[in-house]
């Protein structure tokens, strides 16, 4: 489920001291908690290794070139806001903060930074059918009591490849019991109460 | 008044209710009721014969999650706890189920032709999880309560450890799912034209019941386990 308790973790790159501590700042301010690890050249980020753990990264536009020279940074995509100094940055981060950005803006745009990372990890959220097809054949056997064996069976696929479509399914749904499930597979329409296999 | 402090014997009961409301069914379950005036927490417990150094950990635990004296808790009598723990039991099976079931059978009441299909499942669904937990229980009371209180003479510990596995570590999992699916029902799929302010309504009750849930396994789980755990390596 998506109620993760475990802290984010947050890399903060820029040479300059000042610029680092106002990044803390405005951290605190706009509420976002993490670990956050300071770095104050690209060396020490490249040398460290511990690049891929972050969940987000606020990064100085000199550093930021220094790690694409060395073809770091690429895969960032929006976990990357780009802290541009010099106003010349050419980067393909939707989130910049340019140098002469007022507190609103720069707010706004640490904000915006935060909470759409967040959204966009939500791979299911714009489908207006949560579950495939294949789900669906899959949901509606569990629902009507049968057991793994049976299922991959009816379905002529692997008891594996059961188990990982009963996963996502859970996943999806955030439903886990079987009652819980035959209920959703009831309210959409999927089986009627006839299907459900009596004891 | 900060509320991070833990809750003390000198501090006036009324003010326990103002800090967090959540402990109303709390001093239900010790039966103590309303008017307590400026008494404080132990002149209160006095009056109602309750110790007060065993309401302060159970209140205190209650109320801040993070705090819990297992240890203090672990060393109280077993008397004591499971008199609270049968008493907790007594108020979810007589108020707490009841309102929930109430409230699933007024919208059913309510929704007519087009939604009912869907509030009867919901409503089955719930009698189901309702009925398992009543057996959960009643069987808790007969094989682990009734047995760790005998089990000072008597030589049961094999078989009052195996009944408290399976109601702690089996059921207890199973029925916090359940519910967490029937919140996740009505939350994700439940039919919108059905949403009203007893959805609402019944929402808030089924999140107060896994709270108070939660906290009443917390202490089975912590408590009673390493109690009937101790009594095994005896």
């Amino acid at each position: 489920m998506s109620d993760n308790k475990g802290s984010i973790s947050i890399l903060v790159a820029s040479e300059q001291y000042l610029s680092r501590l106002g990044i803390r700042t405005i951290l605190s301010v706009i509420g976002v908690e993490g670990n956050i690890a300071e770095y104050n050249s690209a060396y020490d980020i490249i040398s460290s290794k511990a690049d891929d753990t972050f969940d987000y990264r606020i990064v100085s536009s000199s550093i930021y070139e220094v790690l694409m020279k060395h073809s770091q940074g690429e895969e960032y995509g929006d976990k990357l806001l780009l802290i541009d100094e010099s106003q010349t940055a050419i980067t393909t981060s939707k989130y910049v903060v340019n140098a002469n950005d007022e507190r609103t803006d720069v707010l706004t745009k640490f904000q915006d930074f935060f909470s759409n990372t967040a959204s966009d990890t939500n791979e299911y959220s714009e489908s207006k059918n949560i579950l495939s097809d294949r789900e669906v054949e899959v949901l509606k056997l569990v629902a009507k009591g049968y057991i793994n064996k049976e299922i991959s069976d009816e379905l002529y696929i692997s008891i594996n490849t059961v188990i990982t479509h009963r996963k996502n399914i859970t996943e999806k749904l955030s439903i886990k019991t079987i009652s819980g499930l035959t209920v959703y597979a009831m309210l959409n329409g999927y089986i009627t109460a006839e299907d459900v296999k009596k004891e | 008044m900060n509320s991070f402090l833990p809750i003390n014997a000198k501090m006036k009961m009324a003010d326990l209710v103002h800090l967090d409301y959540r402990l109303i069914s709390v001093l239900g379950r010790f039966g103590i009721e309303f008017g307590f005036g400026n008494k404080t927490v132990s002149e209160v417990c006095n009056d109602y014969g309750i110790d007060t150094g065993f309401f302060l950990a159970i209140v205190n635990s209650y109320h801040n999650h993070e705090y819990f004296p297992e240890d203090d808790l672990i060393a109280f009598n077993s008397v004591f706890l499971v008199d609270y723990l049968k008493k907790s039991h007594n108020y979810f099976l007589v108020y707490k189920l009841p309102e929930i079931q109430q409230c699933i059978d007024s919208i059913e009441k309510e929704s007519g032709e087009q939604g009912s299909v869907s509030i009867k499942l919901l409503n089955d669904f719930f009698k189901e999880y309702k009925q398992e937990l009543i057996l959960h229980f009643k069987d808790e009371e007969q094989n682990v309560f009734s047995l760790l209180l005998q089990s000072d003479e008597a030589d049961v510990d094999e078989k009052i450890y195996a009944a408290s596995a399976n109601s702690f570590s089996g059921e207890h999992p199973q029925l916090e799912t359940k519910l967490s699916d029937l919140k996740n029902l009505i939350i994700k799929f439940f039919p919108a034209k059905l949403s009203s302010e007893l959805t609402r309504n019944l929402l808030f009750e089924i999140f107060l019941l896994e709270a108070d849930l939660d906290n009443h396994s917390r202490i089975e789980e912590r408590v009673i386990a390493p109690k009937i755990e101790k009594l095994k390596t005896r």
